[in-house]
């Protein structure tokens, strides 16, 4: 397979590419979602979910180490070259998915809040074009867009949380565990969907990585850690603002929170501001699962299918995809609760496990991609 | 690969009269020295050193005295004249009648004496030139007033003045087919990466071109975005900043005829930076350093914003001034985005003119221009207030970049940002700023990241990027030189402090 | 092919622009809402919205209504079944788009507030223009109508004037501010009960006397204590007292000048400041009725004297104020509570939400009893008062001799 010059990204660059995947969708949507499930412990779940993906994250670390290569020549070795290539298109199909949820998180932003008389699809068709770009532009690209997209993050968070201080009620988080500490475990299964996102995320990129394979555990828990961090202030204030009873009236609790935040009387809007400092974010996120996507297709497929054929082919699929997801909005609300969840954490979380599994029932095969690359 | 000299020197003479032409500044003089062999001289009236040529003239009366008469006077005598002409500059002999023709076409002269097979050439190069000038693209308030010329040489002293390392190497090349331009990179050995040297080595190597009149020439036959508003390299008219660039381990490429020296690999923070930066407080540095980047995110996003808030997202907008932007707007016939389009348009031709009119009519004409234009859009109902003053803020603000071609760029790429915002409010806005970004992290320069060292992120590089830290504090080398990192000043602490102020 | 390639993007863009423009909206065609009003129509079922519409020739210039020609605002109303059905009327003859994202103030008639307060709280926090900040107030005793065709304060535009009296209701501190935000919140909550500001018109304003008057005064919106909801109606309206005591026990005090009787009964009173007051409330449960207990400490400057003190000097002055104001305020949330519990049966306090979160396990078990409950809720209350300075003044006024 031709391959152009390898692609390598820095440590510090895959911290804020893990950082940009949690947070674009889960500020947007999730906090919905978990306060309708358990109100105002949402942020417990979004804890749990994080601390979970730490404590399995090692092991997807493991299986990238192990493999000592790209991922897709890894697989393939496990498995043999036709459910190798079946795992691996299975893998690009939740990236698929991912990135429609990604992309929506972006387009209904703008078209429920800011822009609501612009047909839908434009805004879908517009912002897969622009995606395209960026995996047009490769890894490293997406890897640099995403240093901005933390800086940028980074400055909304701490605006929101200037322009809404003053409306922050802690007595809205409390009592803790209303509904019982068992909804809230269960209800992290909803959050999981984003912190999935890193994890199988650093399955596929952790063997770009320029830094040893000894710090990669570090990386990805230094990128879930920052990442988290701000999901978790988004959660905290949003219960704290605006109270649980609100963020679950809506689908998109964050612009919620922007409608509710004023920087002084002057600025007394947020949603624009909130959406241009949002989207470095939430483009570096599409951009990463779209790549993602392109990539292990790439990989899957027994013949060889010209690049720019499959990225113009993955972005011309999940147009209608994004569009049948995202335009009925209750039954997005309800996909992103139930479905998504249940997919995510099957495909992100399950497969790795079952590669690990496999990884260690045939040692041969996983040593052999070692001594090569070694 | 060209014609050799011949011994009769009546076929030299035809040869060279024949390349060159019957043309008017060919000075062709004919002459007998001792032994009654004749002799011609050639060259370009103009282009050499008159006073010198004089004499030269003078050794050659001395030549048909003895002992050139005698009869022992060797078959060929060029070296014996040699010897005697030394008073004409470093004389060197060709064999080959296409480099003479070469030579005198670089403002050299040569000599033909008859039964020799070789000509005699020499540089007394003076062609016409000005005097070292303040720069006048690139004017700082404090800081050494000498700029580059359009002679090479003289580049090339400037630049040897300041720094007096025998490592500076000058490599030279000749480039264009017919133009047979000089072209000399500038770097210093040791402090430049090898690679980078190779690189634009091969880069200038490749060119294959007709003529090279300025330096602009050589930037689009080797950059690395050809297709990119961003592919446009640094360059300078100040000697300072081109030393200062080359401590840092930077290649400069000097074309002659041009005072804009070539500075590579370019990276986007060089937009911001002005020579003058360096010589003030910097503090105040840091303080300006800043004030460019804000004007040049208005000027970048300031007509978009605009544009934006006026025809989409009204909501954002304080109330007062939603309401004084309305009353402004009341009567006028145009959507906002063809308002500032028009304006837009309008500021341009009125710079455009202004540049190229007589300096004794063009700031007249501009200004009456823009007021005159400005003022009765308004007063006519055609433009709102806001609007023309949003088109002036933004246009002004892009002059406030001291990298010229990088406030053009500016001001191109603003145009489709501002139809986007103007068509598809907030989302054409993100779409634009968004691949905007996007394509300026793709792109490479030489090599290093055009974005760098602020995306990708490398923190020990942004001491003169954003700001600009005290000299005694930069002590390491930026990244771009072959050894980056490594300490380049004292390893004493060298921030001044009063006498005894430091009980440690 | 590359080339190709190139020339599809281009097109594709190219389309998408030329059909764009979707939500272009010049400024000069629409009509920027200032305030609204919603009231129950004259016909049965149907609801009334009256919007303050500003006319931007004259109201942002500062070039008065007498240059720009006619008032500074426009006012409309129109009837529905439903406020967006009213809304849609209004656009039959308003000649430009009604755009809600400036609007300052949500005003709900009285009567339609006795019924029920949903459909305005549904429509203007559905509605993508508006901000969850938007002023929220009743009319008490009248219309909505009234208050928002009413030219109240300095303001060119009037509705200007009334948000301006909402952002700065914690001086006087009798009555809550409210936004669109928290009334949904309450609202949504299923332990807590929403409160809203009340505005009231009241002859207030005078005409300059050299003006050829027809009426003596000029109708002003007022703010007007605090109206208590019980579920999604309105059940009453709290006066002086009672408002601030309702404030304390909300926790929402801020700063406040409260009245004392001068010492020794000679007539006469001394105002004081109340500075940045820390309010706690604690619970107990025992047996079946909880005990509230709710602490105010609070920090005063004496900021008016109306009375000589012959016989105190400052301490003692200080002392009597301190002891004066802190039965003041504990008499206040008395009233309040005994106002909550007994005349409106409702839980404006937010009674429910504070042993929601102390006393989860007795919440659990007793949330779908709370309205037989909450009458029976046991309160006390402490208050410590500590006057730091007498504004200026170091001795108390009075003639020397």
């Amino acid at each position: 397979m031709k391959q152009k010059a390898k692609v390598k990204i820095g440590a510090l660059q895959l911290i804020t590419i893990f950082a940009s995947l949690i947070f674009g969708k889960a500020i947007g949507f999730t906090n919905g979602g978990l306060a309708r499930t358990v109100g105002r412990d949402a942020w417990a779940s979004m804890t749990v979910a994080l601390l979970t993906g730490m404590l399995l994250l090692p092991a997807i670390v493991w299986l990238a180490r192990r493999g000592g290569g790209p991922l897709i020549a890894y697989i393939k070795r496990l498995l043999g070259r036709w459910l190798g290539g079946l795992v691996l298109l299975l893998f690009a199909v939740y990236f698929g998915f991912a990135f429609a949820t990604s992309a929506n998180t972006m387009t209904l932003h703008i078209s429920d809040y800011l822009m609501t008389e612009t047909p839908f699809a434009v805004f879908v068709v517009g912002y897969t074009l622009l995606v395209t770009y960026g995996v047009y532009l490769g890894l490293e690209v997406a890897a640099r867009l995403s240093v901005l997209g933390l800086i940028m993050t980074g400055l909304l968070t701490i605006s929101m949380m200037a322009g809404s201080f003053d409306k922050f009620n802690y007595t809205q988080m409390l009592p803790m565990f209303d509904h019982g500490v068992l909804p809230v475990l269960a209800a992290s299964s909803i959050a999981h969907t984003d912190v999935a996102m890193v994890a199988a995320a650093a399955l596929a990129l952790l063997p770009h990585s320029v830094g040893p394979p000894g710090r990669w555990n570090r990386l990805c828990w230094w990128g879930l850690g920052t990442g988290g961090i701000l999901v978790l202030v988004w959660s905290i204030f949003e219960t704290a603002v605006l109270g649980p009873d609100v963020v679950a009236q809506y689908l998109i609790a964050c612009m919620q929170m922007a409608r509710a935040a004023e920087l002084s009387i002057y600025l007394h809007r947020y949603e624009m501001i909130m959406v241009v400092l949002f989207a470095y974010g939430v483009v570096t996120q599409s951009v990463v699962t779209l790549y993602c996507a392109v990539t292990l297709t790439e990989g899957a497929l027994p013949w060889r299918v010209p690049r720019g054929w499959l990225i113009l082919g993955w972005a011309a699929l999940t147009v209608p995809l994004q569009f049948l997801l995202g335009n009925d909005r209750d039954r997005y609300g309800i996909f992103l609760e139930t479905v998504w969840p249940a997919a995510s954490i099957a495909l992100a979380y399950g497969l790795p496990l079952f590669l690990c599994l496999v990884a260690l029932l045939r040692p041969a095969a996983a040593a052999q991609g070692s001594t090569k690359s070694g | 690969m060209g014609r050799a000299a011949s011994t009769d020197l009546k076929s030299n003479i035809q040869y060279i009269k024949q390349q060159l032409g019957n043309s008017f500044d060919l000075i062709h003089r004919t002459f007998v020295i001792g032994g009654g062999r004749e002799g011609a001289l050639f060259s370009l009236d103009g282009m050499v050193d008159g006073a010198r040529l004089d004499a030269l003239f003078q050794a050659l009366v001395a030549l048909s005295n003895p002992p050139f008469q005698q009869p022992q006077v060797a078959a060929d005598p060029t070296e014996q004249v040699m010897a005697t002409i030394y008073a004409a500059g470093e004389v060197r002999t060709v064999t080959d009648l296409d480099q003479v023709v070469d030579a005198i076409l670089q403002g050299q002269w040569a000599l033909f004496l008859d039964g020799s097979p070789r000509a005699m050439v020499a540089d007394l190069r003076k062609p016409p030139s000005r005097g070292v000038e303040e720069p006048s693209t690139e004017t700082e308030t404090r800081g050494p007033r000498d700029g580059f010329t359009e002679d090479i040489v003289t580049n090339i002293a400037l630049v040897r003045r300041r720094i007096r390392d025998p490592r500076l190497r000058v490599d030279p090349i000749t480039l264009g087919r017919r133009t047979k331009t000089d072209v000399v990179m500038i770097y210093i050995d040791g402090l430049a990466k090898p690679s980078l040297v190779k690189e634009v080595d091969a880069r200038l190597r490749r060119i294959d071109a007709d003529s090279v009149l300025e330096s602009g020439y050589v930037e689009e036959m080797i950059q690395d975005n050809p297709r990119s508003i961003f592919g446009i390299l640094n360059y300078t008219e100040r000697p300072d900043k081109l030393a200062g660039n080359l401590i840092e381990g930077r290649v400069g490429i000097i074309v002659d005829n041009s005072p804009f020296v070539l500075i590579v690999p370019t990276s986007f923070w060089q937009w911001f930076q002005a020579s003058g930066d360096y010589y003030q407080s910097y503090m105040t540095a840091t303080a300006y350093r800043l004030t460019r980047i804000l004007a040049l995110i208005i000027g970048l996003i300031g007509p978009s914003l605009y544009t934006m808030l006026s025809s989409f997202h009204h909501e954002m907008i304080p109330t007062p001034l939603a309401l004084s932007m309305a009353a402004g707007r009341e009567g006028t016939p145009l959507p906002t985005l063809f308002e500032v389009l028009s304006m837009t348009i309008t500021f341009e031709i009125i710079h455009e003119a202004g540049l190229r009119l007589p300096r004794a009519v063009g700031q007249t004409v501009s200004i009456v221009g823009a007021l005159v234009i400005g003022e009765a859009a308004v007063t006519a109902g055609l433009a709102a207030p806001a609007t023309i003053i949003v088109v002036a803020a933004a246009g002004l603000a892009a002059f406030a970049l001291p990298f010229y071609a990088g406030s053009l760029a500016i001001r191109l790429v603003r145009i489709p940002l501002l139809i986007l915002s103007g068509t598809l409010g907030v989302f054409g806005f993100v779409a634009g700023t968004t691949f905007l970004a996007m394509h300026a992290a793709s792109l490479r320069s030489f090599g290093e990241p055009f974005l760098g060292p602020l995306v990708p992120l490398q923190t020990g590089e942004l001491r003169d990027t954003l700001i600009r830290e005290p000299w005694w504090s930069m002590r390491r080398r930026p990244g771009t030189a072959a050894n980056g990192q490594r300490r380049r000043q004292g390893r004493s602490v060298q921030e001044p402090a009063p006498p005894g102020g430091r009980s440690s | 092919m590359r080339r190709r390639r190139w020339a599809a993007v281009t097109l594709l863009t190219v389309t998408l622009l030329l059909t764009g423009c979707w939500d272009l909206r010049e400024m000069n065609h629409l009509a920027l809402v200032m305030a609204v009003g919603i009231d129950k129509s004259d016909t049965p079922g149907r609801l009334q919205v009256t919007i303050q519409v500003a006319r931007p020739s004259s109201g942002g210039k500062g070039a008065g209504p007498a240059q720009g020609g006619g008032q500074p605002v426009y006012i409309a109303t129109a009837d529905g079944d439903t406020i967006f059905a009213a809304i849609r009327n209004l656009a039959q003859f308003t000649s430009r788009r009604i755009m809600w994202a400036h609007n300052n103030i949500v005003i709900i008639g009285e009567s339609l507030a006795q019924d029920d307060i949903t459909p305005v709280i549904d429509f203007f926090t559905r509605n993508q223009e508006l901000r969850m900040r938007t002023w929220i107030a009743v009319a008490r005793g009248s219309k909505a109508r009234d208050i928002v065709t009413s030219a109240t304060g300095m303001e060119e535009i009037p509705a200007v004037s009334i948000s301006a009296l909402l952002r700065y209701a914690q001086l006087p501190g009798e009555a809550v501010r409210t936004e669109l935000g928290d009334v949904l919140d309450a609202y949504l909550a299923h332990d807590q009960t929403p409160v809203l500001a009340a505005l009231e018109l009241k002859p207030r304003g005078l005409k300059p006397s050299g003006e050829p008057q027809q009426e003596e005064r000029v109708q002003q919106a007022v703010l007007s204590g605090t109206a208590i909801f019980k579920d999604t109606h309105l059940v009453g309206y709290t006066e002086r007292e009672v408002g601030r005591g309702l404030l304390w026990i909300r926790r929402q005090m801020r700063n406040a000048t409260l009245s004392v009787p001068c010492p020794g009964n000679k007539g006469g009173s001394m105002a004081v400041e109340i500075r940045r007051p820390r309010i706690s409330a604690r619970s107990f449960v025992s047996g079946q009725t909880p005990t509230i207990q709710l602490r105010v400490e609070t920090l005063a400057w004496l900021a008016e004297q109306d009375c000589p003190t012959p016989n105190l000097d400052t301490l003692r002055l200080k002392q009597y104020t301190e002891d004066a104001l802190a039965k003041e305020i504990a008499a206040d949330m008395r009233a309040a509570v005994k106002f909550l519990q007994q005349e409106v049966r409702s839980d404006a306090g937010g009674f429910a939400r504070l042993l929601h979160v102390q006393q989860p396990a007795w919440w659990r078990v007793n949330a779908r009893r709370w309205d037989e409950l909450f009458p029976r809720i046991k309160t006390s209350f402490s208050v410590t008062v500590k006057i730091r300075k007498m504004s200026l003044y170091t001795r108390p006024m009075m003639p020397s001799r």
